[in-house]
């Protein structure tokens, strides 16, 4: 059990059983594409998070910078026959560039005004992505295959695993990242910003790789949602998927690798159940409103993130009877 | 000349849009502190059940004033039903509430008013008007009209009475102002109709010009949101400027440089500004205390 208490552990795990599940359930296609997009957008998240809650900043363009792997990814690999790694690794460095630059300009900029700022980025790219279209096949979308390692093809199944695998590879990774002294210095930053100034963090600096790392896990996540869905069109990378992305990190709990996960899950996965649901969900529109109405109520009494149920839950049920114990002495006393 | 001149009416008949969403947004992020990303889509809520009243036969004046009390009573909801409770939980969990009620929004009209698109005429017809060889539909004028009033009624309100001056102690300091006696709950229960109110406005004004849909809102609320920064929260009236100087240099750009463009120009000019300017045009300085 004190294995177990590893995170490093914990996440492999989760992999693991997320891969071998569906297996053994012989899940169909379209559980294949729902659980695919869940680990695609957290890796994104994944990355949000080091942003919004290890550095506090707000973007509201990291759909763009997924737009501008997956663009990437789909141009080297299918166009100019470069194999897949080499689609991801670019898909990784070029939007970590961009990102690096617009950090530059951007990171002057606190809160909303950086999110607007971000978003006006995210706006220039989505119409540069419809008009250009020898490199993104502008409106009518581009498309790209199922990848391809080392002479072996994968189909949708491995390529699912192969998304997970990333995804808990990158959870490892921020992990130990947030272990560092670069992560250590990023999380004194969160708490208070002048503390750690005051302890010689640069500010800026931190920032500005925070916001790179950021757009290189949105573009890792990109290269890897074109080939899994094999097709995409410029409107998909807007402001809407940048909100899911910081709605998703809000909910699942900021500051938290698992948290990332568990609200894109929740927010994928919500609607999805709602619909299966035997009466109501046939009423159009009505998955949406009661989605609406779960992310009020569980950012009501949960603002810390659907992450810390299980600890509250713990808290209140378990520790207060050990607590209640003790009162009873007292008043014995 | 004339051509800038009409290029400059047409801006400011979609600047009025956006200046009395980006003054609701205002408003309500200036007094409650909530970043109200739920503007817009209450707005094209809001609009279907005017063209809803108006398909049930109501006349359009009616129609208009039914759906301000409802969009009011909407506001007074949400404030009364959910953000009261939600005082303690900070800004960035208050926004992401906002855009659940979004999802509410988005959800209840296909609901209740089906998945066709609606239609809502024009308040005034009639030919264009020519004035020194611009020509102006009266709906334009009356949407200007209609825009510049209510502003100057809430900016003569907010500067000069009773409740102005409590609304602008608690938008410079809730705990202060609860301090001195103000009720600033009340205070913030008022904001919030008015700035659904705005919303619903300015949506029912778009209506016209487009359709009544899901995605009618779209649009104005990225570009209320857009004025808001660029003026600067600081301020009631920065974000109104904000949206006029937006609304004007959108068309002028459009006309002048490039139609296709234009958006992606615009928003170049304002990372510039606010690269310039981080706080907006109007901003000030924030100092954060330690």
């Amino acid at each position: 059990m004190q294995l177990l208490k590893r995170k490093p552990l914990q996440y492999s795990l989760f992999g693991i059983i997320a891969i071998v599940l569906p297996m053994l359930l012989s899940a169909k296609g379209s559980t294949y594409t729902l659980l695919a997009s869940i680990g695609i957008i957290s890796i994104a998240a994944l990355g949000f998070n080091i942003l919004l809650g290890y550095s506090g900043q707000i973007s509201l363009g990291h759909g763009a910078f997924m737009g501008m792997g997956a663009y990437m990814s789909a141009y080297l690999v299918a166009k100019m026959d470069l194999p897949f790694i080499v689609g991801l690794v670019m898909a990784a460095v070029i939007p970590l560039l961009v990102g690096f630059v617009l950090g530059l300009i951007a990171l002057r900029l606190e809160g909303h005004y950086l999110a607007i700022a971000t978003l006006g980025f995210a706006v220039v790219i989505e119409e540069i992505f419809a008009e250009f279209s020898g490199f993104t096949g502008g409106w009518s979308g581009t498309k790209a295959g199922f990848p391809e390692i080392l002479g072996y093809k994968f189909d949708k199944e491995s390529v699912y695993a192969l998304v997970i695998f990333v995804l808990v590879g990158l959870m490892i990774a921020t992990y130990n990242f947030m272990k560092s002294s670069t992560g250590r210095a990023l999380i004194a930053m969160k708490k208070s910003e002048h503390a750690a100034q005051a302890m010689g963090v640069s500010l800026f600096k931190y920032k500005l790789l925070a916001f790179s790392l950021s757009t290189m896990y949105a573009g890792i996540a990109g290269s890897l949602y074109i080939h899994f869905f094999r097709f995409c069109e410029p409107k998909l990378w807007g402001i809407g998927l940048s909100l899911d992305l910081l709605a998703s990190v809000v909910i699942g709990g900021i500051g938290t690798i698992g948290g990332a996960v568990i609200g894109v899950a929740f927010l994928k996965l919500l609607p999805t159940f709602l619909q299966g649901l035997p009466i109501l969900g046939d009423i159009d529109g009505l998955s949406f409103v009661l989605t609406g109405v779960c992310i009020i109520i569980f950012i009501m009494f949960y603002p810390k993130g659907l992450i810390n149920i299980p600890n509250d839950l713990y808290a209140r049920f378990i520790k207060k009877r050990k607590k209640g114990g003790k009162d009873g002495i007292r008043v014995e006393n | 000349m004339t051509l800038f001149f009409q290029n400059i009416v047409g801006g400011m008949q979609s600047a009025s849009m956006y200046g009395l969403a980006a003054l609701g947004l205002v408003l309500i992020y200036k007094t409650t502190g909530v970043i109200n990303f739920a503007q817009g889509e209450l707005g094209m809520f809001h609009a279907f059940v005017a063209a809803a009243l108006l398909a049930a036969g109501v006349p359009v004046g009616l129609a208009v004033l039914v759906t301000l009390l409802i969009a009011g009573a909407v506001g007074f909801l949400i404030e009364w039903g959910i953000m009261r409770h939600a005082v303690k939980i900070d800004p960035l969990g208050k926004m992401i509430m906002t855009m659940g009620l979004v999802m509410v929004a988005q959800g209840l009209a296909p609901m209740l008013f089906g998945n066709n698109p609606l239609y809502f005429p024009k308040l005034l017809g009639g030919d264009p008007i020519t004035i020194f060889g611009i020509s102006i539909l009266p709906n334009t004028l009356l949407i200007i009209t209609i825009t510049l009033t209510i502003m100057g009624i809430l900016f003569y309100v907010l500067q000069k009475t009773r409740w102005g001056l409590a609304i602008r102690v608690t938008a410079e300091n809730v705990n202060t102002a609860r301090l001195m006696g103000i009720p600033t709950q009340r205070v913030s229960l008022v904001i919030w109709m008015l700035g659904t109110v705005l919303g619903a406005l300015a949506a029912i004004m778009v209506a016209p010009l487009t359709t009544v849909s899901v995605s009618m809102m779209a649009d104005i609320h990225l570009k209320s949101f857009i004025s808001a920064v660029l003026g600067g929260f600081a301020t009631f009236y920065g974000p109104v400027v904000g949206a006029f100087i937006i609304g004007m240099l959108n068309n002028i750009i459009g006309f002048y440089i490039s139609s296709k463009w234009a958006t992606a120009i615009l928003y170049v000019f304002i990372l510039i500004v606010l690269v310039l300017k981080p706080t907006g045009l109007f901003g000030k300085k924030f100092i954060k205390k330690v």
